[in-house]
């Protein structure tokens, strides 16, 4: 009862920005997908093949009718890992909040676990919901000749992930009681580095590796930064 | 034996370089309304969200209601009831809202009745969102949330803090209702010492970080004392009296802050200085709090210099 | 509590790993800034000033030379020419438009413009080669890097009078081609026993390695010619074949080349009228050449000697014979030295300020592989008609390069060494994040310089300073010396981002300890207490 208390406040305080992520990623994403259906084949014409000539291999390489909504997932995804650190921690110590959230009958690791779950619930949720509607219109063969393959399905979760390591850099930054010119940013810095990393990789199970271990490295920073912080 | 609900020892607290609390050993007992006072910055906040467990003290430690202030189980913070400086609520949420996240805390302690009353007493639309409301609504919401769960121990920091004189009196009747209640301990912060006057039994003194007084509201109010000493000729050199806190002196006249210097001992040494006459002057609590806290080379303008 | 302990371990770990890791990019950020900052505030000497030693060559030198920049043709029985350019014509590619034809002695026996050259030479099978001829399996992965756009595919057409009616994707997990109709739905699946229209009968390519396609003359369709690990494979599309041109049982594919294999027109205008056959070698990694010829179609496998350089060794075929060249240099070091960079220098420098030999001959090969030399043309290089070494610009940035560099930490240098060096550092490009990693190491390594470690132990020694008076157990202060040793200015910095403390005098010893010490480290001492007044108030009633 009082983790849903604190669960449901978090996500009540997330509402409005999980909101605003998904409107943005339906809109832009889908219109452009909708685009893409519209103009078909048409615009990716493979006349430049002829007769008895050689085929130059970057001819035959081709995005995904995805290929502009992608990016959309990556921004909204990213903008929603922040703007919910920033709602969750940086909001609260702004209020001067904290105090009155800390003292309740509860551990710090269950009100922690709280904002936790309801940043992954919220980007989950919102742009999840939207990916999986996205990635299924763009499956439709009597819209898209070619189908997106279930990697780029998979892609896309991974995006949304990238969001969740947003949301701890922020928080990380946020509970850091080192000062702007020392340490204080390494959080977001550090997530930073690990959304490039990302797009080093070529094969999925790796970047979900870098995700993996990035993720421990903040969370176990959070956790034990929020324990023992003062408030 | 009465039981102590609050005991620290040597709590320290540096922040940075600076020192805020030193070696604060304190002990409040069970059933004691505790006015926690001291200048800005003199380390009243501090000393609470150590108590609290909201800070990690440098040295020393506390213990609330049995439990150490670092590891306090949220059995134990479930029976404290704490207003936070400022009144800090989340603003987006109504008044029912915050009552309800508030009640899941205690599904069996809420006394949802008396959360009624006193909203209904202080006049606040439940509806209404804790950011339209003013500070001195904001404080009785408050005040009513730290006291529906009917706790054993109601920490308060700066409860008054920004109300006007109306509000404040309000706030706290509401209190004593509170206090009314047999066992319930409170500790509270201030330096308005006229609400401390009104409601305490007992009274603490911080000056720069530093516990100065500790006892009775009576006992502090006795102990301290202001002496108006009148000389036919020059005031002596020195003054040597037993409690001399500060002393301040003009062509004739010669005025003294003791502290714990019995009336006998005063008429004394009066007689034996050859004063014409010496005149123990009133003092409201703020009076004696400000002389108490002012710091040795305190000066003054226009007649008294320091001795 | 064990679960505290713990946490507060990995948090402590990954905290100092985090903050080394920001650290380290920041500073790699800041050396590149600099180093770049140098190379455009010091403009290098223009090589148009260097002036290249004039050099006077004797007669036979100068006729060394002339062989040395011919080509070597044979014609198709045996006979060797020696092709020598005349008056580059000036345009994109400066092509010769004259020539002069020598045989093996040396006489000049034909003289004129190259379209009207009188003899037909042999032309040889070549490995693909270039961006737009070969996709590899680099490129294979590039194209899967994940990126804002999600990944990219390949995707084959088939159309008919110019309308895309079919697009194949190739799918890397499944290692097969799904089709799909532009009107909508699912053609079926190619994989290495052809068209199946069931996901679960089909069955994979296997590994890729390479493809090349064309369209061939009576198509709009590309072919691909498609290789793996062990086999390679025709894959038309338009058909919906596959049909399997060569399997390796014992050893991987090394590489292929093809020679007049794949049907497209050719590249010059002029048509052969050698008969040739459509061939392939491949290369497998137990030294065999494997040719694959079609019209009729023929399979012959040519096993060389170890110590030939087969990488180089290219074939042909005509209605007749099959035909093998072999170029050869003295000086190029035997497979069992190259494997070493220290006795391939070795090796190289054996020759340094010396003539060399180098030699090509031709061998015919029988159906069953066997060799037989037709003929071998021996020409040398003496030492100054040897290609000049690439006069180096002076490059005064390199002074600040260095400099800056001592910064980096020593392990740069150990990469460095693990990596291989220079040479080999090319062999990851397979690999984006190694291979990115390498040419970050290359550049900002400090370079095995004394400077460097005298540095490192300078900052070290700041560091036990700053210390010693903050540390509330030896292990820690040991651990944080060795950390920045092997840093440098990164462990420094992290050190200090983790461990500043503000400190104060400790009023029994007098010198300096930490605030938050409850004991000072030296003396033991606890923090003072506070003054009491005579007068306060401190009454326990």
């Amino acid at each position: 009862m009082r983790f849903s208390a604190l669960l449901k406040k978090e996500l009540r305080e997330s509402l409005p920005w999980m909101l605003l992520a998904a409107i943005i990623l339906l809109a832009i994403g889908g219109f452009l997908l909708r685009v893409q259906a519209y103009y078909g084949l048409s615009s990716r014409s493979y006349s430049s093949l002829l007769a008895g000539n050689e085929v130059d291999s970057y001819q035959l390489i081709r995005y995904s009718p995805l290929k502009f909504t992608g990016p959309w997932l990556l921004v909204t995804s990213i903008g929603l890992g922040l703007a919910l650190g920033v709602r969750h921690f940086w909001i609260t110590l702004f209020t001067k909040t904290w105090a009155f959230l800390i003292h309740r009958s509860v551990s710090r690791q269950t009100i922690l676990g709280a904002k936790l779950a309801a940043a992954t619930l919220a980007l989950v949720v919102s742009l999840g919901a939207v990916w999986i509607g996205l990635y299924s219109y763009a499956g439709r063969l009597e819209l898209f000749t070619v189908p997106p393959p279930a990697g780029f399905f998979i892609e896309g979760w991974l995006f949304i992930v990238l969001g969740l390591v947003v949301y701890l850099g922020t928080a990380l930054t946020a509970l850091s009681t080192a000062r702007w010119y020392t340490t204080k940013i390494f959080g977001l810095a550090f997530a930073t580095v690990v959304v490039c990393m990302i797009f080093l990789q070529w094969r999925i199970s790796w970047a979900f590796a870098v995700v993996i271990i990035g993720i421990v490295i903040l969370l176990s920073q959070i956790i034990e930064t929020f324990l023992n912080r003062e408030f | 034996m009465t039981e102590t609900v609050l005991e620290t020892e040597g709590l320290k607290k540096y922040y940075g370089s600076t020192l805020a609390l030193d070696h604060l050993n304190l002990q409040i007992p069970q059933g004691c309304i505790c006015g926690f006072v001291g200048r800005n910055g003199a380390g009243k906040t501090t000393a609470i969200k150590l108590m609290l467990g909201l800070l990690r003290p440098t040295a020393g430690s506390s213990r609330l209601l049995g439990c150490d202030s670092q590891q306090l189980k949220p059995a134990i913070r479930q029976r404290i009831g704490y207003v936070t400086e400022g009144h800090r609520l989340f603003r987006w949420m109504s008044i029912n809202e915050l009552e309800k996240f508030q009640r899941a805390f205690f599904p069996k302690q809420w006394d949802d009745k008396f959360f009624a009353d006193m909203i209904e007493y202080f006049g606040l639309p439940r509806k209404r969102k804790i950011k339209h409301l003013s500070n001195g609504e904001r404080a009785q919401v408050s005040l009513a949330l730290a006291l529906a769960p009917n706790p054993e121990l109601l920490i308060m920091d700066d409860p008054t803090l920004g109300l006007d004189t109306a509000i404040r009196r309000q706030f706290l009747e509401g209190m004593i209702e509170l206090i009314m209640r047999e066992g319930r301990t409170v500790l509270f912060s201030s330096h308005i010492l006229g609400d401390v006057e009104r409601v305490s039994d007992r009274i603490v003194v911080i000056d720069k970080g530093v516990l100065r007084a500790n006892c009775s509201l009576e006992e502090f109010r006795a102990a301290i004392k202001k002496v108006v000493l009148s000389f036919a000729d020059s005031t002596p050199a020195e003054v040597d009296i037993d409690g001399l806190l500060h002393c301040r002196s003009s062509e004739k006249e010669l005025e003294l802050i003791l502290v714990g210097t019995a009336d006998e001992q005063i008429a004394e040494w009066a007689k034996s200085n050859r004063a014409q006459k010496h005149q123990i002057a009133q003092m409201n609590l703020e009076d004696q709090f400000i002389e108490y806290t002012a710091p040795p080379n305190h000066r003054r303008l226009f007649r008294w210099e320091e001795k | 509590m064990k679960h505290k302990e713990s946490l507060k371990h990995v948090a402590g770990a990954t905290k100092i790993f985090m903050t080394a890791l920001i650290l380290l990019i920041a500073i790699a950020i800041l050396q590149a800034i600099i180093i770049q900052t140098a190379v455009m505030l010091t403009i290098p000497k223009r090589r148009s000033t260097i002036k290249k030693p004039k050099v006077e060559l004797s007669e036979e030198e100068k006729l060394l030379q002339k062989i040395r920049n011919s080509a070597k043709q044979f014609l198709p029985d045996g006979t060797i020419h020696l092709v020598y350019p005349l008056g580059l014509k000036s345009g994109l590619l400066d092509e010769p438009e004259k020539e002069e034809i020598y045989d093996a002695n040396g006489m000049l026996i034909w003289s004129g413009l190259i379209k009207d050259r009188p003899y037909e030479y042999l032309s040889w099978s070549r490995r693909l080669s270039g961006y737009h001829e070969r996709f590899d399996e680099i490129r294979m992965k590039q194209i899967q890097l994940i990126t804002p756009e999600l990944s990219r595919s390949l995707q084959i057409p088939v159309r008919v009078q110019e309308k895309t009616e079919q697009v194949w994707r190739y799918e890397p997990t499944r290692q097969l081609f799904v089709g799909y109709h532009t009107d909508g739905g699912k053609i079926g699946f190619l994989g290495s026993t052809g068209f199946i229209d069931s996901k679960s009968r089909a069955k994979p390519f296997g590994r890729f390695k390479l493809f090349t396609a064309w369209c061939p003359q009576d198509s709009l369709n590309p072919t691909l010619l498609w290789q793996t690990n062990r086999r390679v494979y025709e894959i038309n599309f338009e058909k919906q074949q596959v049909q399997l041109i060569f399997e390796s049982d014992k050893a991987n594919i090394k590489h292929i080349s093809l020679h007049k294999w794949r049907d497209i027109r050719p590249e010059t205008p002029q048509d052969s009228n050698i008969p040739y056959r459509p061939l392939i070698k491949c290369l497998t990694e137990d030294n065999k050449h494997h040719l694959i010829m079609r019209n009729p179609d023929q399979k012959v496998t040519v096993t060389v000697d170890d110590d030939w350089w087969s990488e180089y060794l290219s074939f042909t075929a005509t209605t007749k014979d099959i035909f093998l060249q072999r170029p050869e240099i003295e000086r190029r070091p035997p497979a069992n030295i190259l494997k070493s960079p220290r006795l391939a220098d070795e090796w190289l420098r054996k020759f340094e300020g010396k003539p060399y030999k180098k030699w090509i001959e031709l061998y015919r090969v029988d159906n069953q592989g066997n060799l037989n030399r037709m003929n071998r043309y021996d020409w040398t290089i003496p030492v100054r008609v040897r290609p000049g070494r690439k006069v180096q610009e002076s490059r005064p940035w390199e002074k600040t390069k260095r400099y800056v560099c001592q910064l980096s930490s020593p392990l740069y240098d150990l990469a460095w060494y693990l990596l291989g060096g220079e040479s080999w550092v090319y062999s990851y490009r397979s690999n984006f994040l190694i291979y990115d990693f390498a040419q970050i190491v290359a550049e900002l390594r400090p370079g095995n310089n004394i400077f460097n470690w005298l540095l490192g132990l300078a900052m070290a020694g700041f560091a036990f300073w700053h210390g010693r008076p903050r540390q509330t157990s030896r292990g820690k202060l040991i651990f944080w010396l060795a950390f920045t040793l092997v840093f440098n200015l990164a462990g420094l910095l992290t050190y200090l981002a983790l461990n500043h403390i503000s400190m104060t005098k400790c009023s029994a010893c007098g010198k300096n300890r930490g605030l938050a010490q409850v004991n000072c480290v030296r003396c033991g001492a606890e923090l003072p207490t506070p003054e009491r007044r005579k007068p306060d108030l401190i009454l326990n009633t």
